[in-house]
This record gives C-alpha cells, structure tokens and sequence, in this order.
C-alpha cells in the first residue's frame, strides 16, 4: 500500500517526466496541415494563409518531379487567393514538363472558384505554349458542364492557333459523350483545314469505339476530300482490329482514285500485325489483282523483307505473280530496296535479277549502284 | 505549516528531477540508426574516431571478411565526404565497387553534396547507371552552383549521359542542358542531341525554345541543329520569328520555313495559313515550300485554289495543282500541266507524273502514252523517247 503522498509525489514525477520528453521535437507527431480548412471560414483564411506559407517553399526552390505529387495536393488544397501566387510560382519554375502538370492542376480548381478568373489569367499567361496548355485546363473544365457555352466561347476567340487547337479538344471531348455530336461540330466548321482535321479526328475515335456505324458516317460524306480524310482511319482500325481481310477488301472497294492508297495503307496496318494476312490476302485474289496495286505490293516487299525469318519467301511470293508482271516487280523492288537500306547487296542483286525491264528495276540498279 | 511546506518542496522537487529525467531520456534515448548486429559493428566503432584515412588503413587489416567488408563500408562512406579523391582510390576492385559508390551516394552524399554525388555517380563503371546518376545529381548541384556544374558536365560527357540529360530535361531545366550541350565540344553527336532536346521542349514551350535560340550566335546555328524546332514556332508572334529567320543562314531558314509550313494546315485557319505564307514564304530560293502549300490548298480548298489561280496567276501555283491531282488522278496531273508556263518545267513535271503512273500502274500509264491522247499534252520526240526507255 503506497502512502498518499508518495502516490502525490509520484504522480509530479510522471508529470515531469512527460513534460521533459515532449520539451524534445522529435519526439512530437510530425506537423500535419488541415485538409479541412475550408469549411471554418473565420478560422480558414489563417490557417490556409499559414499552410500556404508553409508550403510555398515546395515550388519556389525547385521541387524535382518526385515532389511533383506534394505540389498537386498543395494546389488541390490552397485557397482562392492564392491561385495568381501559385501561377506565378508555376510559371517560373524551369521544367516545362511540370508547369504542365500543375497548370492541369490549377485551372480546373480555378474555373470552379471564378470562372471569369480563371480566363483571364489563362489568357494572360505570356508564353503562347503555357497558354495554349491553361486555356485546354480551362475549356475542357467549362465543357464539362455547358459543353456548348464552351464551344461558343471557343468560336469567339481572334487567335486563330488557339481557336483551332480548343476546337480540337472539344470535339475530342464531345467524342467521349456522342460521336455523332462530335461528328456534327466536326461538320459545323466553315474552314476546311479545321474540318478535314477534325472530321479525321472524330472518324479515329469513332471507328475505336463501333466500325460499323463509324463507316457508314465516313462514307456518307458528300465531300471527297472529307470522305478520304475520314475512311483512312476507318480502314486502319479494321486492320488492326479482328477482321483485316475485311479491311482489305473495302480498300479494294473505295473510288478508283484513291483505292490504291487505302489498299496500301490496309497492307502496311494488317501486315505490321500479321504478315500472313496481307499474304494469305493476296493469294486468294491474285486472279482479280489490278495492276493499280502496284503501290500496295511494294509496301509489302517492303514489310516481307524487314523480317529476317521471311525473306526466304520473297522470291516465292514474286512466283506467285509471275503472269502479272508490274506486280510481281513492284514487290520486288520493294523488297530490294528494304535490303538495301539494311546493307543486303547481294540478296538485292538477286531480287533484281527476277524483276524484268522498268522503271522499278532502274530504281534497284539506281539504288545499288549508291 | 512547516510539514505543508516541505510536502510542497518535495512535490516540486520530484516534478524537476521527473523532467530532468525526460530530458535525458530524450536527448540521449533519440532514435539513430539500428546499430547493426551482425557482430562487426563493434570493431568498426571505436575505429570511427581515427581520422578517417587512418581508420580505412586499419580496417583493411580485419581478418574476418565480412567484419573487414562493413568496417571498410561504414568508413569509406565517412571518407567520401570530406575527401571523394582518396575515398576512390580505397574502393574494393571487384564486384561490388559500382553498389558501394551507389551507397555513398544514396545514404550520404546526395542530401547534402551534390557535387560529390555527380563526381561519386561519375566513379560507376556500368555506363548507364552512370550516366543516370550523374546526369542526376548534377542538375542537383546546378540548383547550389550552376556555373561549376555546367563546366564539370561539359568536362564529362560522352554519348550517354548526353542522351540522359536530354532524357530527364523536359522535368528539371533544358535551358540549362541545352547550353551545356550547346557549349560542350567534345561530341559528334552534339547537334543531334541539342536538336532531340530544342525539339521536346519546343512542344511544351516554344517561347522559351524561341528565347534561347535568339540569345545563340545566329551565324553558328545549323539546320540540324534546330530540325524539328520549326513546326512550334508557328504560335509565337510573327514579326520577331521574321526577324531572327532573317539572320539565319538559308540552309537554316528553309529548314524551319518547311516545317512550319508542312504543319500550318493541321494548325490554323485557312485565311491564318495564307497569310503566314504570303509573310514567310516569299523569298526561300531553292525550296518549293510554296509548290508544297499549293499543292495542299488544291487538295484540301479547290475553291481558294481556283480563285488564287485566277487573281494571281503563278507557275508555282500550277506546279502545286499538278502535285496536287497527281495524288489521285495521274493522267488529270499530267493534262494539268500545260498550265505551267515555262517550259522546262512544265516538261519536268510532266515526266514527274507520268513515272508516278508508271510506279503505281504501269500498264495504264503506258497504255495513254501509246494513245493519241498523249500527243494533245507532249510533243511527238517527248513521247518517243519515253516510249524508247519504257517499252510496253
């Protein structure tokens, strides 16, 4: 049994004890900021100003990239008025990279506290680049919620590289909701360099997302020059995709005029893929080959010869054209000029001596003799 | 009242002697480093308070080789900090010298020695694990002292560390490794690293790409030098880029003014792209930079191009139709170029599109020129001659 004023006694020793041990910092818990600052609005503007402080040494002596996520949880947190300090600090940090990153960070958050704020500031930043980078934070944050409000600010804006580049990242936005909303602000613009990128544009995602009503879109088109720019991603993602014999057969089936380059682009697509496609592909229409597959055929010399394990076969797929003479040289010619590039001299010379007289063989001799 | 005040001085007595004995506790019951148990450790310690070089010559004496192993490990490091020259020379020649200089770097130098740790990092004898640390640690010293930096990079660099400093420029500062690079002389591959590194950062920030390249002696840049620079330059103001292109050399102008103009209908407006073409590309002798935008203009806007065609009529504006059609229709392209007015030229692109034909359908191709069709557009010793080198 302890006495009464031995337990006193001990109890100021225990006190004392604790009080010496926390006189040392490090045994204290690491300093933590309040996350939730912002709802205690007396208390906030003190607490944020003082967390800001602290925290404005993380971008002013030149955080690296590992400090890169502490700097996106500072901007996430800071209040309002602190963003122009932020943007300063982000605009003289020398990595391009990161300003990138945390103008992504920023704006967005800026647009929600003040959307006339946020444009300004973004229109205001000097360098075009930084800008172009702020305003696509901004507009793509706007479109989020009045997609349309956005694409009219957009069609308002006198700069013509950033109206176009915002035109771009709205229709690419309006792409993930609808792609025939994408596809109608495609065909909504009036400059045709700005249409035919976009309508490419929307043609590569919509054939990503469903081919068939994508294709159907493409060749809807009334406008050759837009129809060409829409088909050739049509036909690339059928390539790549699960049906590349299709990919190729409606390359064969497309206007006279430009058949042969979607021909070609399919054989590069499915061949890169698959060599045995574009192989397989041909021997089964060898007998309604075209001469105008000229092209096409050379591209896939080309990719037969860029894999060692098949060049054994390149003299035996020229056999296979053996009646159709302009096909079977512009193959060739195709796969000499890929060993030629790779140094293969004698296995050119040999290609060339299967090849008969022509332009593609003054082209191999031309090569060879360089 | 005597009792009370001796309980009182007893209470407080037993409060100061507990704070005293947290304060001890504290200062001297901190956590360090977990001393190590393997066994060595005590015969490294009392070593640790020889001077280091001295306590290095000693340890190399343990028998034991695992006790001499962390001995040497633990003074060694000691060492490299206050001399990285001597710290070097005692390094183990054998597998683990490239892990124990990584040691040094990572547990000692980098917090608080950048420089050594680009010099330790330096010391690695796997070339790419030197160059990453290096290149690393010395854009860490270049936040202390940029100046000794840049001369020790410059004084050090081979192939991959030059391409590491490129690798990790666009997240720490390419103004600085592009004067580095610019400024280093050793390499042959120099102008292919400034121009890999201008052209990255371009895409981010052409301004100050723009910034730089205007501070560098104009007469010393190269056309490979800033290859793939030109397409970000097409969103800065027009008159200053006007101004510096104007000091270039021409190889070094045309380089630029081409991939500007290869990348101005992906960019802008119509209206936007013509102007830029009537400002930038009037005087380029020798490029076909204005065939090549014509050419995109009668594929893309007809309309634009017919009316150019009719206001002011050129032959590049032909030549540009011709290239255009020749695209889809070879036999159009060919009949297309009687609209160019000289003659030589005319011949030549003719001869251009017809050995297209002959590349992409040379029974069709040869098939017009044996017609009489051919003889509407060449002259009869034109076509004779073709027929002589191509036969059917």
């Amino acid at each position: 049994m302890i006495a009464p004023a031995a337990a006193f006694r001990m109890c100021f020793l225990a006190l004392g004890l604790v009080a010496g041990l926390m006189s040392q910092e490090s045994w204290l818990p690491a300093p933590q900021f309040r996350h939730t600052a912002r709802w205690l609005p007396a208390a906030s503007q003190h607490l944020v100003a003082a967390e800001t402080r602290a925290a404005a040494p993380v971008l002013s002596p030149e955080p690296s990239e590992d400090d890169a996520p502490l700097v996106d949880g500072w901007l996430a947190r800071i209040s309002p008025h602190h963003y122009q300090g932020a943007l300063g600090q982000i605009l003289d940090h020398p990595a391009p990279m990161l300003r990138h990153r945390w103008l992504a960070v920023l704006f967005p958050k800026w647009w929600k506290s003040s959307k006339k704020d946020a444009l300004d500031y973004a229109m205001g930043i000097n360098s075009a680049s930084l800008r172009h980078a702020a305003m696509k934070s901004v507009i793509s944050e706007w479109a989020r919620t009045d997609h349309q409000g956005a694409w009219h600010y957009v069609e308002q804006i006198g700069d013509p590289m950033l109206k176009t580049s915002l035109e771009e990242h709205l229709i690419a936005d309006a792409g993930l909701r609808s792609h025939s909303l994408a596809a109608n602000l495609a065909l909504s613009l009036a400059d045709p360099f700005t249409k035919r990128k976009a309508v490419a544009q929307v043609a590569t995602t919509w054939s990503q997302a469903d081919i068939i009503r994508s294709q159907v879109w493409a060749e809807s088109l009334a406008d050759e020059s837009l129809r060409r720019a829409a088909m050739g991603p049509v036909i690339v993602h059928l390539a790549r995709g699960s049906q590349p014999h299709r990919a190729l057969d409606e390359a064969m089936k497309a206007d006279a005029s430009w058949s042969r380059d979607l021909l070609a682009l399919a054989i590069q697509t499915t061949g890169y893929q698959n060599l045995k496609t574009p192989l397989i592909w041909l021997r089964n229409r060898r007998a309604t080959a075209h001469p105008s597959m000229q092209l096409a055929l050379r591209e896939l010399g080309e990719l037969i010869a860029n894999d060692p394990s098949q060049t054994g076969r390149i003299a035996a797929t020229a056999h296979e054209f053996a009646h159709q003479a302009p096909l079977r040289d512009a193959f060739l010619s195709g796969a000499a000029m890929s060993l030629i590039a790779r140094g293969h001299f004698d296995q050119a010379s040999h290609l060339r001596s299967l090849m008969g007289p022509g332009i593609e063989y003054e082209d191999v001799s031309k090569a060879l003799s360089r | 009242m005597n009792a009370l005040r001796a309980e009182s001085l007893n209470v407080m007595l037993c409060f100061v002697l507990g704070a005293a004995l947290g304060g001890l506790i504290a200062l001297f019951g901190r956590p360090t480093a977990a001393p190590d148990r393997r066994g060595d450790a005590f015969v490294a310690e009392p070593l640790f308070t020889l001077a280091d070089d001295l306590g290095v010559q000693v340890m190399q004496g343990i028998s034991d080789s695992a006790q001499r192993r962390f001995a040497m490990q633990s003074n060694l490091t000691r060492l490299a900090v206050s001399d990285l020259d001597q710290a070097i020379a005692l390094l183990p020649d054998d597998v683990s010298h490239d892990a124990v200089l990584r040691d040094w770097i990572t547990h000692r130098l980098a917090a608080v020695r950048p420089d050594l740790a680009a010099r330790a990092a330096w010391e690695m004898r796997e070339p790419t694990a030197r160059a990453a640390l290096a290149a690393k640690h010395g854009m860490r010293w270049r936040e202390r002292d940029p100046e000794a930096a840049s001369e020790w990079l410059k004084g050090v660099m081979d192939e991959p560390m030059a391409r590491e400093l490129v690798n990790i420029s666009l997240t720490t500062d390419p103004e600085f490794i592009a004067r580095v690079l610019y400024e280093w002389r050793g390499g042959r591959s120099r102008e292919q690293h400034l121009s890999a590194l201008l052209e990255r950062w371009a895409m981010l920030d052409s301004d100050a790409v723009f910034r730089l390249v205007q501070k560098l002696p104009a007469g010393e840049l190269t056309s490979r030098m800033v290859q793939g620079v030109g397409a970000s330059l097409l969103i800065l103001p027009r008159t200053e880029v006007q101004a510096w292109l104007g000091g270039l050399a021409p190889s070094t102008k045309a380089t630029l003014v081409e991939e500007m103009a290869a990348m101005l209908a992906a960019s802008t407006t119509l209206r936007d792209a013509s102007d830029w073409m009537d400002q930038f590309a009037a005087d380029l002798p020798g490029s076909d930079v204005r065939v090549q935008w014509y050419a995109t203009l009668a594929a893309v806007a007809p309309g634009e191009a017919q009316r150019l065609r009719e206001s002011v009529p050129s032959d590049d504006l032909s030549v540009g139709r011709v290239r255009s059609l020749g695209m889809m229709d070879r036999r159009q392209a060919i009949e297309w170029t009687s609209e160019i007015m000289d003659e030589q030229r005319r011949g030549t692109e003719a001869r251009e599109q017809w050995i297209g034909w002959l590349r992409e359908d040379r029974p069709g191709a040869l098939r017009w020129l044996q017609g009489d069709e051919a003889l509407k557009w060449l002259e009869a010793p034109v076509r004779e001659s073709w027929l002589k080198r191509y036969p059917p």
